[in-house]
C-alpha cells in the first residue's frame, strides 16, 4: 500500500473534482485571461523597475480594461504611459501594428511598447494599426510548452514585425538599459528539443527571449523573492533565481535544479 | 508507460481540458525523473511512478490555483500602486476584483484542496519548493 496515494485520497480527490466541476472548468480559460493581464502587468512592472514613472490611462470606473484580442479599438481600453527623463513609452495590450515588410500586413501583439502619441486615446474615424517605426518591443504570451514549432512561430513573428532583432540590431530609440528584447512568455516549460534551437539562436546573435512558467515567476516576483524583472534587458545583467516549479528540460549548469527557465538568446 | 496510463481514471471526473493539462505535467515529471533523482541523490527505483503521476497532477492543479490567485491579487496590487483608484480589471466580459466571483471561486477551490491535502497528510506536495525536494521526500518515506 502506498504511503501517500491510497484509495481514500483518490476517492476524496475525485469527490472534489465532481463537486467543483463547473468552477474547475473555468480554470484553463481563466488562466488565459489572467495571463493576458499578467503579461501586461509584468511589462509595466519591468519599466517601473527600470526607473520609469508609470501612469495608467483610460481607467474606467476604477477598472483597468484589458484588450484581449485583435477586435476592438484602443481608445476603449486602458494603457500605460511610462516616462524616464527623455524616454517615453506607451504600453498597450493586444496592440495592432503594421508589418515591418511594407506589405500592409497587420499583426496583433499581446503586449506592445510604442512611442507615445501614436495610438489614439480618443475615438477617431479610422484606425488600423500603429506604425511599425513606433514599436520598440513586444511580448507574446502562450500557455504552451515551448516546443520547437512554437519557437519557429515566435521567430516568425519577430521576422515580420521587428526583423532587426533577428540580426542582433535594435529599433531606433531602443534603450539598452530598459527596453527588453522581444519576449515569448509561457505558462509551461521548455521542451527538451528546444534547447538546441535556443543555443543556435544565441550563436546567431538573435535578440529575443523566452520566459517560461511566467505564472510562477510573477508569483515569486510579486512575493518580493527577487527584485529584478523576469524580463531581461540585453547584456545578461539580470539573471534570475530559479522558480519553485522548475523546468524539466534538463539539468542546469550548476547541477542543482533543472535547467534555468529564462533563456536569453 | 505514460502518465495518462498510470493515472487511469483518476482525472476522469475533471473537465477534459484541465485533465489534459494535468496529465501533460505529470508526463513531464515522469520524463524527467532520472534527472531529478540524480539531483536528489536518490535512485529512481525508490519512487513509485503511479504515486508520482497522481501527486504531480495534484501539484499542477495546486499551482494553477495558487498562481491564479497570485496573478489576480498581485497584478491588481501592482496596478493599484500606480493608481490608487484602480479597484480591478476587466478582461472581456469578466470582471476581476478582490471580491468578484472569479476571485471567490479561485480562493474556495484552493482552500478546499489545501484542506484535502492536509487531511491526507500530503501538504508537503505544495510546501516543498522543488520537485527535487518532493522526490527526496517520496523516496525517503518509501
Amino acid at each position: 500500500m502506498s504511503k501517500y496515494v491510497d484509495p481514500g485520497l483518490k476517492s476524496a480527490v475525485r469527490d472534489y473534482f465532481k463537486k467543483n466541476y463547473v468552477q474547475l472548468a473555468a480554470v484553463p480559460r481563466r488562466q488565459t485571461q489572467l495571463l493576458e493581464v499578467a503579461a501586461l502587468s509584468l511589462v509595466v512592472e519591468h519599466y517601473r523597475c527600470c526607473g520609469f514613472t508609470i501612469v495608467s490611462r483610460n481607467v474606467r470606473a476604477g477598472r483597468i480594461r484589458v484588450k484581449t484580442g485583435a477586435r476592438g479599438y484602443p481608445w476603449n481600453f486602458s494603457h500605460f504611459l511610462c516616462e524616464r527623463d527623455n524616454d517615453r513609452r506607451e504600453i498597450h495590450s493586444n496592440l495592432s501594428v503594421y508589418s515591418c515588410r511594407d506589405d500592409g500586413g497587420i499583426y496583433c501583439l499581446d503586449v506592445g511598447v510604442v512611442q507615445t502619441g501614436i495610438v489614439p486615446v480618443d475615438k477617431i474615424d479610422e484606425w488600423s494599426a500603429a506604425a511599425n517605426d513606433a514599436l520598440f518591443t513586444f511580448a507574446e504570451v502562450k500557455k504552451l510548452v515551448v516546443y520547437p514549432m512554437l519557437l519557429a512561430h515566435f521567430v516568425g513573428i519577430v521576422h515580420e514585425v521587428k526583423s532587426e532583432f533577428l540580426k542582433g540590431e535594435t529599433p531606433e530609440g531602443f534603450a539598452e538599459d530598459a527596453d527588453f528584447d522581444p519576449a515569448l512568455l509561457t505558462v509551461s516549460g521548455i521542451h527538451g528539443g528546444s534547447n538546441v534551437i535556443l543555443d543556435g539562436f544565441d550563436r546567431r546573435g538573435i535578440r529575443a527571449q523566452v520566459v517560461s512558467y511566467i505564472d510562477v515567476r510573477i508569483r515569486e516576483y510579486l512575493r518580493g523573492e527577487f527584485e529584478v524583472s523576469p524580463l531581461l534587458v540585453h547584456g545578461g545583467a539580470q539573471r534570475l533565481p530559479e522558480p519553485a516549479v522548475p523546468n524539466y528540460a534538463g539539468p542546469s549548469a550548476d547541477g542543482d535544479e533543472p535547467a534555468v527557465e529564462v533563456v536569453e538568446f | 508507460m505514460d502518465a495518462s496510463s498510470r493515472l487511469g481514471s483518476f482525472l476522469e471526473p475533471l473537465p477534459p481540458a484541465l485533465a489534459e493539462q494535468l496529465a501533460d505535467y505529470a508526463d513531464y515529471v515522469l520524463d524527467s525523473l532520472d534527472a531529478i533523482c540524480e539531483r536528489a541523490h536518490v535512485s529512481p527505483s525508490l519512487v513509485d511512478l503511479n504515486d508520482l503521476a497522481v501527486l504531480a497532477a495534484l501539484r499542477r492543479l495546486w499551482s494553477y490555483l495558487e498562481s491564479q490567485r497570485w496573478l489576480l491579487t498581485n497584478s491588481l496590487a501592482g496596478l493599484k500602486t500606480l493608481d490608487s483608484e484602480v479597484s480591478g480589471f476587466t478582461v472581456g466580459d469578466t470582471v476581476f476584483t478582490p471580491s468578484s466571483r472569479p476571485a471567490m471561486e479561485i480562493a474556495d477551490l484552493e482552500s478546499q484542496l489545501r484542506d484535502l491535502l492536509a487531511r491526507h497528510n500530503i501538504e508537503f506536495l505544495v510546501t516543498k519548493a522543488s520537485l527535487t525536494e518532493l522526490i527526496s521526500t517520496l523516496a525517503a518515506d518509501r
